[in-house]
């Protein structure tokens, strides 16, 4: 699932579009004319209800009275409000970083709405009393207003600088939106004193257009070999780059993404070195063996990994079991499961000293994760730490080392030559398990060889079987049997979760009311609730009657598939699911005493792709008995849009197959 | 159950904060079915004087399971008129251990500006001890101080799935301060006494078992114990008011808004282009009601005072936005200006909520909107939304009693109530399948009233593209594909929107063999079946009372037998009345369904009852015709 970020890194454009464009359009604030008012439907959507009709940024770099550099942004937006539904755009939100020493100073907001009054554009200003801060965070602000005389078929227009203080964070930009852009330009202008990656994203044509270099003269301070200290005159090459990309479809959430962010056009930066002029780089980006060791010297990482912490002995002792290494990894692996809460996700660097989350017993994701590693060697077990990025957080890139793609922490022991991943965030994970969301293509190793771990949907293999059985009673009066399914590891994971804010009561009365005839249900029990390492199991036995003449029956239960998951009858992006499909269900049944069968279900096999996936439903019969079999496999978790199709239509015949019904006729 | 709960202690109990939280001394009953256990509780309310007032609040939980743990996390919020400070807060062990507390840098401080307005001065503070050894003890103490006084808090002491050991609500007044209350489900007096030139007030409750959640049940604040205080005289910004009377309640809001619904001309002067000609006051009110649709949106700013005290008719004129003070008060504007009688309501929102309780003059309401009596009927008017009909209040605002403010001051009356007759959906099904099994259909349905909410709100806030993905996501058939759709509404007091589905389902009817399985109501089956409880504590409250007709019609193949057929059932009880008839004839399947549904209040008593009730309708919905080939 590399596929987009791959693509267009390399510029093999498999699924390119051509939405550069050469052509400028030289738009200037305030220059709307009735024109601009005569479309109503948009050929790039005719059921829009807005029309992003031109987005422009800039971002320049400038000094700053540190004699140091600031970045200089300049943002101006044009909207076609066409319908009251969208009537939210006209309400803008702009995030400000605001630190403890330096802060985004946001200036220069105009915004004019225009509407067409009896043939003549009306320009209402938006009146700066109308500007709200709101101190959302304790880095963040966000200045908001809401444009004035709003009506629909209503232009607004917007424009801003922000001057950011953070110049080796120059701000990426995003072509698309959740409404069709018929315009949208960036340009930066980057001295060569930065040394940028650019990193396209999407599925188009994202080389840079009108590539220029110029020339200017910085006043600043510093260099690579930091014996200068006085300010300096600084003639820079500057570099400007320019992305135009035209008529640009909206973009909208299906089914089974992992992220949009992963299809959206955008563009990102990321410094890769300062390149005084005569010097040596002087490199920000490092290399993964470079990043590797910064990481575990970092105060904010792995420091305290290298340290003795003495801290942990008392605990630690308890834990270990002389001579058996992985029941030693597995109790410290419980000890912090069981004792730490995970308080947020927020990334891969510790807020407190992990001796601090160690006495609070409590911490974000990475910091149980460090104190999991930290407790392991401590324990001279061989434990690093792995880095990764969640689906929801998009894909990391494996080969270049950008820390900021990534957000999350596991953990890695090797005990005889066996590796083994662990997750001490999530209360309901087993020992080498982790939750799916973590199978988002390469982890990384963060230790003395950073190597890459994959970690892809695809490969995961996830079981469920489930027994159904049926017998005559002894008294011949009544169907007995019993009802046992194991779930698969993931399964097994949500629905642990889920328990924990349920009972077992609650869920029987549930699986009770489930049926549509009567049945009664005697002993319930739900195995290896607790046992995290194993996989669940729900077992009941049932009792029902037969009364009817002629019976109409899906022995299936409630493990049929009575729709199709795939509900959309197109398809924009791949489908991402979190694992591939392997579900079995085995049904014996007794004929019940005093009938016979009239009529029962075909066996079929059907194939998906040749060796991608299977639905076979197999049933055989004998004078006494009725054995059937279903199983649903599909080998691999992701497929292109062109696949959707077919996708829909294997589970189309799963759901006609799985509802077919057997039936018994009273013998007379 | 009443009796085991309400032993209130008729002494006055001094409360003292440091007390052993062994979770080994809580009662058995108290731990049974709970997933936490309200040890201590006091509220107290320092009535200072007409404008000021301290509100303290202490607490103590003991969390028993993981299920519990959401109530161990410390919120408040705070604005411009009402501070918060000295937040502290312990954590104890099960045995009752002090383990650590509250440092002030963990304390998180936040916006609680939200989704819906563009800014308020609402902020929030967070904290949590996140300790995972349960059982354990939480400890939290606070302190607000009210300047002005509209709004005194209440006291709630019952959390859902929550024991309470003991709570308390203490409110201090001056001695000549006139404090009213009003008790729900609270059955003795409080405790009054006095110190000094001080009143005081003393409500508490101990050992009541924990309350669970029960499908149907009666609104919250009217089932469990909680008091309600309120002023007489009191004073918030600039202004005074007096509230033991509705009338009085309303001279103050009128007074707050006095001034506010000056017009300018140019908006004069097209509203009076408008409506000058017509001469029916009904078609006037619609006309401007219409304008104030086209030319308006909701965006929402409460800050301090603002938070009750409309932004003036220019205001709206000029920005065209307002809240829904802003927005009814300068609907009121434009219509005076028409010289009809408008009057600005305020009323407790939410999809049938209780309005107020008559007898209890407060200030209940979370939402304003306004009507204008007119000769024959009331026009009611909800001037925040751009697609409802004029008159039409639907489940958010109908049904309940209102604050009216007129010159003389406040008025209770009734919004449009809506019966089962006015809350309709009519369905035509015709259908055919064909020998494969493939469905195809014609789905005609008339929804009106509240039962037309939810579609209007489908076919006036979704694009074309969502619609279909909603369509096609939404209905309870294997396969399928909307292949057209199309919306129709009609406004009227009683709005109206008419929908037609065109529908196919490639594998709708199973087959087996020779045989054919249809379940021929495809399209309006009862969601679920009401879990049984032999222990249901309350009683049993419908909330609307509507009626479905569905009328189906299929075409199958020829040359099939009927083999087998659902039952007819007809059902007539209290809570409604409901009947599905099947017939096979000439290659064609007809369902007449009839689903009514009375609103009201049940006793617990017929609890069982109304579960066969709902399984019996359960099972006919899902009747299945079985064909097979001759």
């Amino acid at each position: 699932m590399m596929r987009c970020n791959l693509i267009s890194f390399f510029g093999l454009f498999i699924l390119s579009f051509n939405a550069k464009s050469q052509e400028q359009s030289n738009i200037k604030f305030g220059d709307i004319t009735a024109k601009d008012f005569e479309t109503k439907i948009y050929s790039i959507d005719s059921s829009a209800q807005a029309v992003i009709l031109y987005d422009y940024g800039s971002a320049k770099y400038v000094t700053n009275t540190d004699s140091w550099f600031d970045i200089s942004y300049t943002y101006h937006k044009r909207v076609r409000i066409l319908n009251k539904n969208a009537f939210d755009l006209a309400t803008i939100q702009i995030p400000l970083y605001k630190g403890e020493n330096s802060e985004d100073k946001l200036d220069k907001i105009e915004a004019v709405t225009y509407t067409m009054e009896n043939g003549e554009v009306i320009k209402t200003k938006l009146d700066k009393q109308s500007l709200f801060k709101d101190k959302a965070a304790k880095y963040l602000t966000i200045e908001k207003f809401t444009f004035p005389n709003i009506k629909e078929g209503s232009i607004i227009e917007y424009s801003y600088t922000i001057i950011s203080p953070r110049s080796y964070n120059l701000r990426g930009w995003t072509f698309q939106d959740r409404y069709p852009v018929l315009e949208s330009k960036y340009e930066v202008t980057i001295p060569t004193l930065f040394n940028y990656i650019f990193l396209p994203n999407g599925y188009y044509d994202l080389q840079p257009i009108n590539v220029k270099e110029d020339f200017k003269a910085f006043i600043i301070y510093g260099s690579a070999s930091s014996s200068r200290s006085e300010s300096y005159r600084y003639n820079a090459t500057l570099t400007h780059s320019e992305w135009v990309l035209k008529n640009l479809p909206a973009i909208v959430k299906e089914k089974f993404v992992t992220t949009l962010q992963n299809h959206i056009s955008k563009i990102e930066f990321q410094i890769k070195s300062i390149d005084y002029p005569g010097e040596a780089p002087k490199p920000i980006l490092s290399t993964w063996d470079q990043l590797s060791k910064d990481l575990l010297k970092d105060e904010q990482f792995g420091a305290a990994l290298a340290e003795k912490n003495k801290w942990m002995e008392d605990d630690l002792e308890k834990l270990i079991i002389k001579d058996d290494t992985l029941a030693t990894a597995k109790n410290i692996f419980d000890f912090v499961k069981n004792n730490f809460v995970a308080t947020s996700f927020d990334g891969i660097y510790l807020n407190e000293n992990l001796k601090k989350t160690f006495q609070d017993k409590k911490g974000n994701a990475s910091e149980l994760n460090l104190v999991l590693v930290a407790l392991l060697k401590k324990a001279k077990i061989n434990a690093e730490p792995l880095i990764l990025s969640t689906r929801d957080n998009g894909l990391a890139y494996e080969m270049y080392p950008l820390i900021n793609k990534f957000n999350y922490v596991i953990t890695k022991v090797l005990i005889n030559e066996k590796e083994y991943l662990l997750d001490a965030s999530k209360k309901k994970i087993g020992f080498n398990h982790l939750p799916d969301y973590c199978y988002n293509g390469y982890a990384r190793i963060i230790g003395e060889k950073p190597y890459l771990v994959p970690l892809f949907s695809d490969s995961l293999k996830e079981k469920k079987i489930t027994n159904i059985n049926f017998y005559n009673s002894e008294d011949g009066k009544n169907i007995v049997g019993s009802f046992s399914s194991t779930l698969g590891h993931f399964e097994s994971f949500d629905f642990r979760e889920e328990m924990s804010n349920s009972s077992k009561e609650a869920y029987f009365k549930k699986v009770k009311n489930g049926f549509s005839y009567d049945i009664t249900l005697s002993n319930q029990s739900i195995d290896s609730l607790d046992k995290l390492d194993e996989r669940i199991a729900i077992k009941y036995d049932f009792a029902t009657a037969f009364t009817e003449d002629i019976i109409y029956f899906n022995p299936l239960f409630g493990e049929a598939y009575k729709t199709n998951p795939f509900t959309a009858t197109t398809r924009n992006y791949p489908v991402e699911m979190p694992y591939p499909t392997n579900e079995v269900i085995i049904v014996y049944m007794d004929i019940p005493k005093g009938y016979k069968v009239d009529e029962i279900p075909k066996s079929i096999r059907v194939k998906y792709n040749e060796e991608d996936g299977m639905f076979e439903y197999i049933v055989q019969a004998d004078a006494n008995s009725i054995q059937l079999r279903s199983k649903i496999t599909l080998n691999r978790a992701n497929f292109d849009p062109e696949e959707y199709q077919s996708l829909r239509d294997f589970f189309g015949q799963i759901v006609k197959k799985q509802s077919e019904q057997i039936v018994f006729k009273k013998i007379k | 159950m009443r009796k085991i709960c309400f032993l209130c202690t008729l002494f006055f109990y001094n409360a003292t904060f440091s007390q052993n939280y062994d979770v080994a001394l809580i009662n058995d009953s108290l731990k049974e079915n709970a997933n936490a256990v309200k040890r201590f509780e006091e509220l107290r309310v320092i009535i200072k004087s007409n404008s000021k007032a301290i509100v303290k609040h202490k607490y103590v939980i003991t969390v028993l399971k993981e299920a519990g743990a959401d109530l161990a996390d410390y919120h408040n919020s705070y604005s411009k008129l009402q501070s918060l400070s000295n937040i502290s807060g312990t954590l104890y062990d099960a045995k009752g251990k002090e383990i650590k507390s509250v440092k002030k840098k963990d304390i998180g401080d936040f916006s609680a500006v939200g989704d819906i307005s563009l800014m308020s001065d609402g902020r929030a503070k967070h904290h949590n001890f996140y300790y995972a050894q349960y059982p354990y003890t939480v400890a939290y103490e606070d302190e607000q101080e009210l300047d002005g006084i509209f709004f005194l808090p209440s006291w709630n002491p019952i959390e859902l799935e929550c024991s309470v050991e003991q709570s308390s609500f203490i409110v201090e007044t001056p001695a000549d301060y006139v404090l009213r209350f009003k008790q729900i489900a609270y059955t003795n007096q409080p405790v009054q006494s006095t110190e000094k030139d001080r009143k005081i007030y003393n409500w508490q409750v101990k050992n009541l078992l924990p309350v669970a959640y029960e499908q149907y049940q009666p609104h919250w604040d009217e089932i469990n114990p909680a008091v309600y205080i309120a002023p007489s005289l009191f004073e918030i910004g600039d202004y005074k008011g007096e509230m033991s009377s509705w009338k009085n309640l309303g001279l103050f809001i009128k007074d707050l808004n006095n001034g506010r619904q000056e017009l300018p001309e140019n908006i004069k002067a097209d509203i009076h282009k408008l409506t000058d000609n017509v001469s029916d006051n009904y078609e006037k009110v619609k006309l401007l009601y219409a304008y104030l649709q086209k030319n308006t949106r909701y965006i929402s700013v409460q800050i301090g005072i603002g938070g009750w005290q409309t932004f003036d008719a220019k205001y709206v004129a000029t920005k065209k936005y307002g809240d829904c003070k802003a927005l009814s008060n300068y609907m009121v504007s434009l219509l005076k200006e028409m010289n009809l009688p408008a009057k600005y309501v305020l009323v407790n929102s939410g999809d049938y909520r209780n309005g107020l309780w008559e007898d209890f003059p407060s200030p209940y309401f979370n939402h304003a909107i306004m009507c204008v009596p007119l000769q024959k009927d009331t026009m009611w008017l909800e001037c925040t939304s751009q697609t409802v009909s004029a008159g039409y209040m639907g489940s958010f605002t109908g049904n309940r009693k209102v604050l009216l403010i007129d010159d003389d001051g406040g008025h209770i009356v009734r919004t449009p109530t809506y019966k089962a007759i006015d809350n309709l959906q009519l369905r035509k099904v015709s259908a055919s399948i064909n020998e494969e099994g493939a469905l195809s259909a014609e789905v005609d349905t008339h929804y009106t009233g509240i039962q037309q909410d939810d579609v209007h709100g489908l076919m006036n806030g979704a694009t074309e593209e969502e619609k279909k993905k909603y369509l096609n996501s939404t209905l309870s058939l294997p396969t399928y594909s909307v292949e057209k759709f199309v919306y129709t509404q009609t406004k009227g007091l009683i709005p109206t929107v008419d929908e037609h589905l065109s529908i196919t389902a490639p594998d709708y009817a199973t087959i087996t063999g020779k045989r054919f399985f249809i379940t021929p109501n495809f399209f309006n089956r009862s969601a679920s079946k009401l879990e049984e409880d032999k222990k249901r504590k309350y009683d049993i409250q419908f909330f609307s009372a509507y009626i479905d007709v569905d009328t189906i019609q299929i075409k199958i193949p020829v040359n099939y037998t009927v083999e087998a057929m659902p039952k007819n059932i007809s059902l007539k009880t209290a809570y409604g009345n409901y009947s599905i008839n099947f017939t096979v004839k000439d290659n064609f399947i007809n369902v007449l369904r009839k689903n009514e549904r009375n609103e009201g209040r049940f006793p617990k008593s017929e609890y069982q009852a109304i579960v066969n009730y709902f399984d019996e309708i359960y099972k006919a919905d899902r009747g299945r015709i079985v064909l097979t080939k001759n």
